[in-house]
Order: structure tokens, then sequence, then C-alpha cells
């Protein structure tokens, strides 16, 4: 039996607990469209899901062959959301991550922090310039500059949360090069 | 990642990696052994490993076996340059131990 989902999440790494979480419930995540999960019955703790934001798209050559690797090592590919992947492995087949190394979760998080910081430029740049209009359209009445007003502080609002994000990952990262500094 | 000088020491994932390599070997086998000559202390994450074969092979450590068509796994092992990496290795390993060794004994 199929069952639709919605949930927003910011962070992948909850994402993967409560993904985790419902499959242990017996409900495995098959598919994901913009906050909509849709799961599938399963025996509960069949799978171990996991959420890798990928270097390059998904349909770029390293993409496929990284994703090929992965089948080849019993990764199952469950779906895409622009190059955010969702895997997952059979639990029989013992703990599953996919970077044991603190160097390759560092650069997964630098991965995601751009990811973020960029989103978030773009999104305050558009929330200014929203503002600029708002200046400008104050002799256009009040019904211009106030859809504008409202337009502009909500993307500054969008643009304080990512950069929230950003700093949040910013952190990670500091907290896991210092680790690196004594382990491997 | 360390550098081809032979004194640079080599991750753990690659020490190892280059271990189950002295044979070929597909990647799947690669992280069931290494879990298992080090009784389940060191698990391998899949894309740890894929980043590290990635690099070896640039590097010429390792290389493709050129394996039956019939297989769709692709299957790995050492090359010389891999071997003479992995005895500097084992060298620095030896002195690490008997220093410590020596140190942590007359420190008692």
């Amino acid at each position: 039996m199929k069952t639709k989902l919605w949930k927003a999440f910011w962070d992948y790494e909850k994402e993967e607990d409560w993904l985790n979480k419902m499959a242990t419930k017996g409900l495995a995540m098959t598919a994901y469209t913009f906050c909509r999960y849709t799961f599938e019955d399963c025996i509960p703790g069949e799978y171990i899901y996991r959420i890798e934001l990928l270097e390059h798209s998904v349909s770029h050559p390293e993409s496929v062959q990284y994703i090929r690797f992965m089948a080849e090592n019993g990764v199952e590919h469950v779906d895409t959301y622009f190059r955010w992947v969702y895997f997952r492995k059979k639990a029989t087949d013992g703990d599953f991550k996919i970077y044991s190394d603190l160097t390759s979760r560092i650069k997964h998080y630098q991965r995601i922090s751009k990811i973020w910081f960029t989103i978030c430029c773009v999104d305050l740049s558009i929330g200014l310039f929203q503002f600029n209009i708002v200046i400008h359209s104050w002799e256009r009445g009040v019904q211009y500059w106030l859809t504008n007003a409202v337009g502009g502080i909500l993307l500054i609002s969008l643009g304080i949360i990512l950069l929230s994000l950003w700093w949040c990952y910013t952190k990670k990262i500091k907290r896991l090069k210092r680790e690196r500094e004594i382990h491997e | 990642m360390a550098d081809d000088t032979p004194q640079d020491a080599l991750t753990e994932a690659v020490y190892y990696i280059l271990l189950t390599m002295l044979e070929p070997i597909h990647g799947y086998a690669v992280m069931q052994n290494i879990e298992k000559l080090t009784n389940g202390r060191v698990t391998l994450g899949a894309g740890t490993l894929y980043g590290a074969i990635n690099t070896l092979l640039e590097k010429q450590w390792i290389c493709a076996v050129a394996g039956d068509k019939d297989s769709r796994k692709k299957e790995y092992v050492i090359t010389d340059l891999g071997h003479k990496m992995l005895q500097h290795e084992l060298v620095r390993l030896e002195e690490l131990l008997i220093n410590g060794k020596n140190k942590l004994e007359n420190s008692q």
C-alpha cells in the first residue's frame, strides 16, 4: 500500500533520521517531490536510508558512475531531487553510511553550505531589490508599495533562515576540521 | 590524501584498501574484507571507498582489472607503485610501534 505524507525539512540529517524512523515502523520511502514523500509498506527496519548532495547533477557522467558504484555495493538509488539523492540499503547487510572519514564529511558539508549560501545571496538580492521598488512605487499609490514591501519582507525573512542554515554548516565544518587535527 | 613522498602517512582507509587489493577484488568485497580484518572496528563508507579508489587510480597505486565481461562489478588490484607505498607505510608503522612501546615501558 502507498502512503503519501507532506513534510518539510531544512536539515537533511533530521530528514534522514525521520526516514529511518518511518522505515522502522514499516514504511519505506520510495519517492520524493517538493515536500511530498511516498512510502510503501516494508518489513519494519528493513532499510537504512541516507541522503547525499551530489557534486554534479544526477545525469552528469560522474554522478552516473557514482550511482552505479553504489548499486554494485548493494546501495539502492531511491530518488533524486535536484542534486539531492536518496539512497537505501538493506539493514541485514549491516551498518550503512556513505562517508566514514572526516575529510569526505567535511567536503559534503562544504557542498551543502555553498548551496545554501548561493541561494541566500540570490534571495537577499531580490529582497533588497523589492525594497528599492517600494521606494520608487511610493508615488504610484499604497497598493503598489504594500505588495512589494510584503514580498520584500518575506524574501528577507527567508534569507535570514538560509543565512542561519549556512552558519550552522559553517560551525559543523569547523568542528570536524578541529577533530581532524587530532584524528584521521 | 597523502603525497607520493614515502614518509607521508597513509589514511587508515587507504592502508586497508591497498592491503585488500593485493589480490584482484571488487568494491563490495573490499568493504567486507576490511570489516572482517579489523573485527568490525573499521566499516568503510561506500562514498569514502569510491573517493579513495578514484584517487588511487589517478595516482596509479591501483588499477582496474580487465575482468570477464559477464561480471558487472569492476575489480581492482594494487600496482608496483602501490606496493612500494605499502612497504614504506609498513616501515613507518613499525617505527611508530617500537617508539611507542619503548617510551611507554620506560615510563612505567
